[in-house]
């Protein structure tokens, strides 16, 4: 279930709203990075260092993270399923790693510390989790 | 002897005469009475008698690490009291000197110390409680916020940066000052700049992307120059010019006792020793300890035996349960690509029921694996009126699990809501509650011991405020939806800290954010469908408030019924309701307005950050407990913050500050506190308070990597000489 959620203030009370949409200008996104077993490889090495603290070694999500915890956020989701609140295509995908998930950035933006072929890397190698299901 | 202190330390209690006397000639006027298990003397440096410094007698002699810690008196007279039988190093610390060179020493015998006076001041600074160093970083000054990074959340304001370095991001795990972090090690490697420096220090070890990522939420640049820039100047020479005081009145009558435990990897989230509603359960009894992302362990210390013993946390069999990252952006400086923690269960947070028997909040399956008496059709009270496991509400997390020290098994109770901080009330069922994700959760351990049935047992609630002022439950708006005159309004706040009143059938809990708040649950006749929630915020920017605050993190409720919070701001907190004017229902009332005048705010000893902030004072603290049965001595009802920063727990006693360090090895940082009373006709030798080192980087701590956490029990002697 990739359920990506944002937690917004208002009126000093956290107030839990989920967006369940994509973004129909980052959908337009072509991939540049063909989806190669090099790729993938590629992809996954930089997933379990910069992703699988959150989302689990094997992508599933459900690992307790205390600083979201902490916040009344939902933890991280599920990867290899079929849902994506966020957009399924590789477009959406590249710039909810690029970007994050505002406001409160539970999914941090990883623009700058990684470059964005590394993070196509990653979409192919994420898009490849639920193809194998 | 056993029913006054701990069997298997008394020495030859025979000698203690003979020994006295020796003492005596030996320490001549400034004669110091002990007993064959004590060691005493006198503390001399080359200007006198030393008062209110430290005497350390540490052993490895006994199965697991042993250390006992007391104060001298104004003649610098001490007695450390009831030791087991072993040889000891001992030497003095103190605000003012160096360490003494340690000197070995067996229980029985005096022993005057002499004192060394530091050369000079930044050598004293060394032994300086880390919210000391940390009092030279210079936050960003007001008018540089908003910083505007992408992601920098935390950078909204001062306050909310502040609250992101203190308790909600950097300070939830490190103790900031302490020499570890203050200073840069050469083992990280050569880099063009402070900044590269941080930047690549930020990013170790296998939590090393969720570290960057804290900083990125503060606005990642603008951090890393702050940080840069503080260690600079340390390593400049620059250093602390305000000396901690040294301990004084009570703070001289302190007995600390320490025991290493668990491997150096794991360290702790939350230890107990007792039941908080009784602190007479369990007496001499073990005490355990539970960690979080390190280990699947329940860590058991037997102070009796000064040894400690660990039980695997078991999990539903048929769980999926993932387990976190296996790789790291960059090595560890101290651990290299070695992933040190692994765990699935992510323990957090324990208590003991009036049987004995501990309560975990630990992982045991997914959200795919929500049992069915969760979900919408479930018989359950509350799956009728709130279902779990659709609508996007949850149902993962941590559930509980139930050590039971007679047959040494643990069971699951598996909870629909998640759970987390968790607390038993005061009723004749032994209702626990704990709650996440929005939700209120509780369950009836009496129902649960007679049926084995965990979904019969329990029940949640979401938060709903009276909204439109009838009094009673009705239907709601969400969140995020306009106030409607002829409905009440859930509110998406979860528990953090969860305790229910001793004084009402309330449950309070404190949630985090900026400015934060208290909110108040009556659960009603029918919880299901009579609780109601009032929520009050954190005076911020509230000119009807006599002071100002923001960011709660753990809280308790005392007998009177008055909840008390720690604060990012650098305050204890306490929120009276008995003192609210206005009518505490209404259309406002999920804003959190309604009683600034409950709120009364103590600011935190220790020293501020340098300029003009936000923040009262630079310690962290991130829980806090009150005594209600006089545990410690210092009184019923005394409210205890842990000192994260400082090192320390502190007990607000009638207004003022009793600071109760702990001075060796430096980077105590604890997350719980509780008390436990042996022996209630023991006097001080009988009671006492337990917690443990909670920092996530025992390598930090003095002593470095392989020095393992520690359980710590605080006594409260009539005088510095009680033995």
């Amino acid at each position: 279930m990739l359920v990506l959620v944002t937690v917004c203030l208002t009126a000093g009370v956290i107030a839990r709203q989920a967006t369940a949409k994509g973004d129909p200008e980052a959908a337009k996104m072509k991939n540049p990075i063909a989806a190669t077993p090099e790729s993938i490889a590629a992809g996954q090495k930089q997933y379990q260092t910069l992703c699988a603290g959150c989302h689990g070694k094997d992508a599933k999500g459900g690992i307790t993270i205390s600083v979201i915890e902490d916040r009344g956020g939902n933890q991280p989701p599920d990867l290899t399923d079929e849902k994506w609140d966020h957009g399924s295509s590789d477009g959406e995908i590249f710039t909810v790693v690029k970007k994050g998930i505002g406001p409160d950035f539970f999914m941090a933006p990883w623009d700058g510390r990684v470059s964005d072929e590394e993070i196509w890397n990653m979409v192919n190698y994420i898009k490849s989790l639920s193809r194998q299901k | 002897m056993r029913k006054l202190f701990y069997p298997g330390i008394c020495g030859a209690a025979v000698l203690a005469l003979s020994v006295t006397m020796m003492g005596a000639r030996q320490a001549g006027g400034n004669a110091v009475p002990i007993d064959g298990d004590d060691i005493g003397g006198v503390v001399t440096s080359s200007k006198g008698p030393e008062a209110g410094v430290w005497v350390v007698a540490e052993t490895k002699e006994l199965p697991t690490g042993f250390i006992r810690v007391v104060v001298t008196d104004d003649r610098g007279r001490y007695v450390v009291p009831d030791l087991p039988k072993a040889t000891y190093q001992v030497f003095v610390r103190g605000y003012g000197l160096v360490d003494s060179p340690k000197v070995q020493a067996t229980p029985g015998k005096p022993l005057n110390l002499t004192a060394v006076i530091a050369p000079d001041p930044r050598a004293a600074a060394e032994y300086y409680p880390a919210n000391y160093w940390l009092s030279l970083l210079k936050i960003p000054d007001k008018s540089e916020f908003p910083i505007q990074e992408q992601g920098a959340t935390a950078g909204r304001s001062q306050g909310e940066f502040l609250k992101q370095v203190k308790t909600d991001g950097c300070m939830s795990c490190h103790q900031l000052g302490n020499k570890a972090t203050r200073e840069i090690p050469p083992s990280l490697g050569k880099f063009d700049s402070s900044v590269a420096a941080w930047a690549r220090r930020v990013a170790s070890g296998h939590d090393g992307s969720q570290m960057d990522n804290q900083m990125g939420q503060l606005g990642r640049q603008r951090a890393l120059k702050m940080f840069a820039d503080w260690t600079d100047r340390i390593a400049a020479g620059e250093y602390p010019k305000e000396a901690p005081p040294r301990p004084q009145g009570p703070e001289r009558n302190l007995v600390i006792t320490q025991w290493d435990w668990a491997d150096p990897r794991e360290y702790f989230h939350d230890v107990i020793a007792s039941d908080k509603r009784n602190p007479t359960v369990m007496p001499y009894g073990p005490v355990y300890g539970l960690h979080e992302n390190s280990s699947d362990h329940l860590t058991i210390l037997d102070p009796v035996k000064n040894s400690w013993t660990q039980v695997d946390i078991p999990h539903n069999p048929q769980a999926q349960l993932n387990p976190p990252g296996g790789a790291m952006p960059n090595p560890s400086p101290y651990w290299g690509q070695e992933i040190i923690w692994n765990q699935v269960t992510s323990g957090h947070s324990n208590e003991i029921d009036q049987k004995g028997r501990v309560w975990n909040t630990t992982r045991t399956r997914t959200a795919a694996e929500l049992p069915a008496y969760c979900k919408e059709g479930s018989s359950n009270p509350s799956a009728k009126v709130y279902p779990i496991g659709g609508g996007g509400r949850g149902g993962g997390g941590r559930q509980y699990t139930v050590y039971d020290p007679k047959t040494k098994k643990i069971e699951i109770v598996d909870t629909c809501f998640s759970t987390f901080h968790l607390n038993f009330d005061n009723d004749p069922d032994n209702t626990i509650w704990s709650g996440g994700g929005g939700l209120v959760g509780w369950v009836n351990t009496k129902v649960l011991d007679e049926t084995h049935d965990a979904g019969k047992a329990q029940g949640w609630v979401p938060l709903i405020v009276d909204t439109n002022g009838n009094g009673k439950r009705d239907a709601y708006v969400e969140p995020n939806e306009p106030v409607d005159p002829a409905k009440d309004k859930r509110i998406g706040s979860s528990f953090y800290g969860v305790m229910p009143s001793p004084a009402d059938n309330s449950v309070w809990g404190s949630f985090l954010g900026f400015p934060g708040g208290l909110v108040r649950m009556d659960p009603g006749a029918n919880p299901p469908e009579t609780a109601m929630a009032e929520i009050y915020m954190v005076p911020w920017n509230e000119p009807k408030a006599s002071a100002q605050g923001f960011s709660p993190r753990g809280m308790d409720v005392d007998r009177d019924g008055v909840a008390w919070t720690v604060l990012a701001s650098g305050h204890l907190a306490s929120f009276d309701r008995r003192k609210c004017q206005g009518p505490l229902n209404g259309p406002t009332a999920a804003e959190g307005k309604l009683c600034p005048e409950g709120w009364t705010l103590y600011t935190v000893p220790g020293p501020n950050y340098p300029g003009n902030t936000d923040a009262a004072a630079t310690d962290s603290n991130y829980y806090n407990w009150s005594d209600k049965f006089n545990s410690l001595g210092l009184g019923e009802n005394v409210p205890i913050a842990t000192g994260n920063d400082s090192g320390a727990l502190l007990a607000l006693v009638n207004g003022k500050w009793v600071v109760l360090r702990v001075p060796y090895p430096l980077g105590f940082y604890a997350k719980s506190v509780n008390g436990r009373i042996d022996d209630p006709k023991a006097g001080w030798k009988g009671r006492g308070l337990w917690t443990g080192w909670s920092n996530r980087n025992p390598w930090h701590n003095e002593g470095g990597k392989g020095k393992s956490s520690m359980a710590i029990h605080f006594q409260m002697r009539p005088d510095p000489l009680a033995k």
